[in-house]
């Protein structure tokens, strides 16, 4: 945690993460209200603010989903206070339909701020989406800092801009920035004492008849356009007044495009870093167009800039328009990170630079050594309580005579896609358990295999419960498991409604998932331990047998966090051992193959199972698997 | 190395074995030396078990979080394999490497589908892809001092001994002794058993 940051003195000068700049840059501008909900890479924002929020008065929540987070963010703005949504790119198409009726509507004297942190090249994500134009899209302002101490000091101009004009502001972050640590100077942490007051005079609608709202909007637009952003300080223009190349770029495209430019030595460059992202400053863009031949936009996931800029040179006579190359012309590739090798790649191909960092024969050398390394693929932990859970799903499926199949969602336990391939679908939060819903109701065109819905704790109450109810409503036949490890697992623990504690540890009411459940109108529903491998086979093959909906918690908290409670305690794990006379060897593999657990290692010497000490967590799951009862507890 | 260039180093290895710990580590000494540092991180979708990778980069300039492919000054490896696999992309006949030669196996080395080269074909390879390579049994050295866990000091210490950095022991016992509280003593001991460990060979060498 970036306690330096959140804590350290004014005129500091601190090293941190992005997300760090950014927490700290919300406590400069005096944010009250932060509201979020876990997602890699933003998560360190609102865990930040959350770290400090007692002491100064803040108020933060973990919220069910980013849509409420926006939301409750919003009702501090609409009662004037300086309000803080946070969240990953695929938070933002959560909140889309919320914020583009904000964005009509306004919201009250307070300053609203969104900061949405996306992944390109998806290191934690399932795609890859660009928070600019769908910011562009929805009528809101948007701005990307390229520097870490941009990144803390543009929150305090996004809240002065969203006040002053009565729009919310978007900030965009990319994983490389906010998950990169650079130094960056702390500013005054003021005490903001503004009082909440609900403000009658502004309703947030749009009633009677939105597109006038919308006609308003466009107007504010324009004139935040022309009064800010047209001469903003935020947009920075380096090199000559007639460059041999223009570059022009956004976040973390401007290191890429200085640091490039000098490791070719290439002359006569000029770079246009561009802040003020929606609505963009067209003029001050067009007089970097005309006096440029060639143009090379450098920017994060989509060719926003560069369709943008490009539509805007329509305007140009043909010859001050200049060439173009990014994304679309094929010299940055359209997908995955814009990285400084593809910066180098592009600009000494336009300049016609040859660059070889290594010989040819060098490269190719390194390119075969690096085949001798074996891959390294993500799996469960040992001791993790989702592989037991898969591992007895795909028991009862077994005994189902192969018949039988999941749809999953977003978290730890998505790494069933590789378990066995047992899990068939990922895609958005609750999707699982939507797709389980229609599957359920193809039995009348033939479809004779039993669905199975896997979701995570958080994920739950973050976007399942509407589909949960879909298959009751429509009586479809689903067996739903939710896997619950009490607590966000995947994004660094935070805490969900399941659990009973808040977002700054304080205790809260717990709302149970089975309460919600019986709410809804499951009648059968179990809790299980999923280390009790035969109980968990039982219930799973009773459920998808069965001729009602079947909803199953598995309960059981992460391996890691046990982990953490036992070294804490210096109580000893559990330990397991391998009768090496008993064990079957070769034709069982029951315990390191078909089970899975890295801690049940394979012998290759004896052909047998050994439990490897340091790597076992002690779930005793292998004891009960083993046919042969080759594994036993050791006493200490 | 008092020159204006900046310092490229790439810290390889597994997720659990602390390396985004002891980038930020070298970071600090570096910052409250006076230079400007950018970490960037690599660390897939962040469980236990994945490959990490940090690139930490020191200098007078303002540069991005990200390492040019083929351009590390200096390799920092964990892990042997993952040495390898990193290196493959961003080492250069001029770089140096600094290894612990104890493996850390995949899962599916583990459980007996995959196989593990022996240390000595990895070692030979990346040998054969930098001007030196230091290698050292980090691990063993740790649980000198009592904790197993302490394995990535002993990198730390060992690339300060190195002398490859413009840090120094002190620069990196100060730092050690602001940011560790637990552990503080053996997190101290282990900097200096990694420092000596390659100082000796250093001095040999020269
Ligand atoms: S070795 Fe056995 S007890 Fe240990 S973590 Fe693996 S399955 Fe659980
Ligand atoms: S499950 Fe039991 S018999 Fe089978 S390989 Fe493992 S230890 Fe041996």
């Amino acid at each position: 945690m970036g306690y330096d940051v959140m804590f350290g003195k004014t005129g500091n000068t601190v090293l941190g993460l992005g997300n760090e700049a950014i927490a700290r840059g919300a406590l400069e501008a005096g944010v009250q209200f932060a509201a979020a909900y876990p997602g890699t890479p933003s998560s360190e924002i609102l865990g930040n603010l959350a770290l400090v929020s007692k002491g100064l008065g803040i108020y933060t929540e973990w919220s069910t989903n980013e849509k409420v987070a926006f939301e409750a963010a919003t009702a501090a703005a609409w009662s004037g206070l300086r309000a803080l949504a946070s969240m990953k790119q695929n938070g933002l198409f959560v909140v889309l339909d919320s914020l583009i009726n904000v964005a009509f509507s306004g919201h009250g004297k307070g300053g609203l701020v969104l900061v949405v942190a996306d992944d390109p090249l998806a290191h934690s994500s399932t795609t890859e989406g660009d928070s600019r134009p769908l910011g562009n899209y929805s009528d809101v302002v948007v701005l990307e800092p390229f520097t870490h101490q941009q990144a803390k000091d543009i929150i305090s101009y996004a809240f002065d801009l969203s006040e002053k004009y009565g729009l919310v502001v978007l900030v965009r972050e990319t994983t490389r920035l906010a998950q990169s640590r650079a130094p960056f100077t702390l500013g005054e942490v003021p005490h903001p004492s503004r009082k909440a007051v609900f403000d009658h005079s502004i309703p947030l609608h749009n009633l009677p008849r939105p597109h006038i709202r919308h006609a308003e909007l466009h107007t504010r637009l324009e004139e935040i356009r022309k009064k800010e952003f047209e001469k903003s300080p935020w947009n920075r223009y380096t090199g000559p007044r007639q460059p041999s190349l223009l570059i022009i770029t956004s976040g973390t495209g401007w290191k890429y495009a200085n640091e490039a430019t000098q490791i070719l030595s290439t002359k006569g460059v000029g770079i246009l870093a561009l802040t003020t992202l929606s609505p963009l400053p067209e003029k001050l863009i067009l007089k970097h167009l005309k006096s440029a031949k060639k143009v090379l936009f450098l920017e994060e996931i989509d060719p926003y800039l560069e369709t943008q800029i490009r539509s805007l040179s329509a305007g140009l006579s043909k010859t001050a328009t200049p060439k173009f190359y990014g994304k679309l012309s094929g010299h940055i590739p359209s997908y995955g990170e814009c990285n400084i090798d593809h910066a180098i790649d592009a600009i000494s191909r336009i300049q016609g630079i040859k660059y070889t960092p290594v010989s040819r024969a060098y490269a190719v050398k390194a390119k075969e050594a690096a085949t001798l390394a074996p891959r390294r693929a993500l799996t469960f932990c040992p001791g993790c309580p989702h592989r037991a859970a898969y591992y007895s799903i795909l028991q009862a499926i077994k005994k189902n005579k192969g018949k039988g199949f999941v749809t999953g969602d977003i978290g730890c336990y998505s790494l069933g896609a590789f378990y066995h391939d047992i899990m068939r679908s990922q895609l958005s939060m609750g999707a699982g358990a939507g797709l389980a819903s229609g599957f359920g109701n193809l039995d009348q065109f033939g479809l004779d295999e039993p669905v199975i819905a896997v979701m995570g704790d958080s994920t739950f109450y973050h976007a399942c419960l509407p589909a949960l109810v879909n298959i009751i409503y429509t009586q479809s036949k689903v067996t739903s498991i939710i896997f619950d490890n009490r607590s966000t697992a995947m994004t660094g623990f935070q805490p969900h409604p399941g659990i009973g504690i808040g977002a700054t540890g304080e205790k809260v009411t717990t709302v149970p998932i089975e309460n919600l459940l019986k709410g809804i109108g499951f009648t059968e529903i179990s809790v299980i331990d999923p280390f009790d491998i035969e109980k968990s086979i039982k219930a799973v093959y009773k459920a998808i047998t069965a001729t009602t909906s079947h909803a199953i918690v598995f309960r059981r908290e992460c391996a890691l966090i046990t982990n953490r409670r036992l070294i804490k305690s210096g109580e000893p794990a559990p330990r397991f051992i391998v009768d090496t006379d008993e064990c079957i060897g070769e034709t069982c593999k029951i315990c390191s193959v078909q089970f899975n657990c890295p801690a049940c290692v394979w012998d290759n010497e004896t052909s047998k199972a050994r439990i490897d000490g340091v790597l076992c967590n002690g779930c005793g799951v292998c004891v009960q698997i083993c046919p042969a009862k080759a594994i036993t507890g050791v006493k200490r | 190395m008092s020159d204006l260039r900046t310092i490229n180093i790439i810290i390889a290895g597994v997720g659990g074995q602390g390396n985004l710990f002891s980038s930020r580590l070298i970071a600090l000494a570096a910052l409250n030396k006076g230079f400007y540092v950018a970490v960037g991180e690599t660390y897939g979708a962040a469980q236990r078990g994945g490959s990490v990778m940090s690139h930490l980069r020191i200098g007078q300039k303002e540069v991005g979080p990200l390492i040019p492919q083929h351009s590390a000054h200096i390799l920092l490896g964990f892990e042997p394999a993952e040495t390898l696999r990193v290196g493959a992309s961003y080492l250069n006949p001029q770089a140096s490497v600094i290894m612990n030669t104890h493996p850390i196996y995949p899962a599916e080395v583990l459980t007996g589908q995959l196989e593990y080269p022996p240390t000595t074909e990895i070692e030979e390879k990346i040998g054969k892809l930098c001007s030196d390579l230091w290698t050292l049994d980090a691990v063993e050295l740790a649980t000198k001092t009592g904790s197993p866990l302490v394995m990535n000091t002993v990198m730390v210490g060992a690339l300060i001994g190195s002398q490859l950095t413009p840090l120094t022991q002190n620069d990196l016992e100060q730092v050690i002794s602001s940011q560790i509280r637990r552990l503080q003593k053996v997190n101290l001991e282990a900097f200096k058993l990694g420092f000596k460990t390659v100082r000796k060979v250093t001095l040999a060498f020269s």
